[in-house]
């Protein structure tokens, strides 16, 4: 009799894991740590004149709702 | 896909896209509380980060690292229904060994970027060559999971992690056709 499988679920991303995802990922793409790229994206750094030209920023900033 | 609560809206929202993901790897996707309506974006992503995906033709192959990002909020459809938008993603492979960026999708408008429609990268990893394409925005359509993964095992030669992987995707690409709020 064939079984059915169940429907994966979302894994629940706790506060330090992600923190540790986002800090991992400021640090693989752009070479600096979470905390210095959350303090630049604020600052505005990224965005001239188009972040997107800045290799990695978007694959950082779009973790950003993970830890704010 | 509609859920009858926020927080069936995202497990429906995930459920195909996981079975895309284990097409090529047992990697988790996971969210970061994000199973309630918010006037800020939720994050969807690899719940143990980037992924290394192995490659047919031998174990000589150089492995590619995956990397998949939404950004989605939660919409109340009426009547107990409730739905999962995208609002931006990103999916990219790197190179393993050197880390060098291949290509990435990318799609994010609501963000600072005045680049607003859906675009590919090539990157460095990609060996292009040509300066135009160090910065370029290569416009494409919204690209869904099912074929940036059917594209890695094709294209790219990326082990399958399943024998009916293109069954598995054909099912999901129907089922995200489906729902989809977009043409």
């Amino acid at each position: 009799m064939a079984t059915m499988q169940p429907e994966p679920r979302a894994a629940q991303i706790d506060r330090d894991s992600a923190w540790s995802l986002f800090d991992a990922a400021a640090r693989r793409y752009l070479r600096m740590s979470g905390e210095e790229f959350l303090k630049a994206w604020d600052a505005n750094s990224f965005s001239d004149p188009d972040p997107d030209a800045h290799r990695g920023v978007m694959d950082v900033a779009i973790l950003i709702p993970l830890v704010r | 896909m509609p859920g009858a609560s926020p927080y069936e809206a995202v497990q429906a929202c995930v459920a195909p896209l996981q079975r895309v993901i284990f097409c090529v790897s047992t990697a988790v996707l996971g969210v970061g509380g994000g199973t309630y309506i918010s006037s800020a974006p939720h994050v969807l992503t690899l719940a143990n980060g980037p992924e290394r995906l192995g490659r047919t033709g031998g174990d000589g192959r150089p492995e590619v690292v995956l990397s998949v990002a939404q950004q989605y909020a939660i919409r109340d459809d009426g009547g107990g229904s409730h739905r999962v938008q995208t609002l931006a993603y990103t999916c990219k492979i790197d190179e393993a060994a050197e880390g060098h960026e291949i290509l990435a999708y990318h799609w994010h408008p609501g963000s600072i970027s005045p680049v607003r429609y859906p675009q590919l990268h090539l990157c460095f990893g990609a060996r292009i060559g040509r300066e135009e394409f160090r910065k370029a925005h290569l416009p494409t359509g919204r690209i869904a999971l099912e074929d940036f993964v059917q594209f890695l095992i094709e294209g790219f030669e990326v082990r399958p992690a399943r024998e009916d992987w293109l069954e598995v995707l054909n099912r999901t690409r129907q089922e995200f056709r489906e729902n989809r709020s977009w043409a």
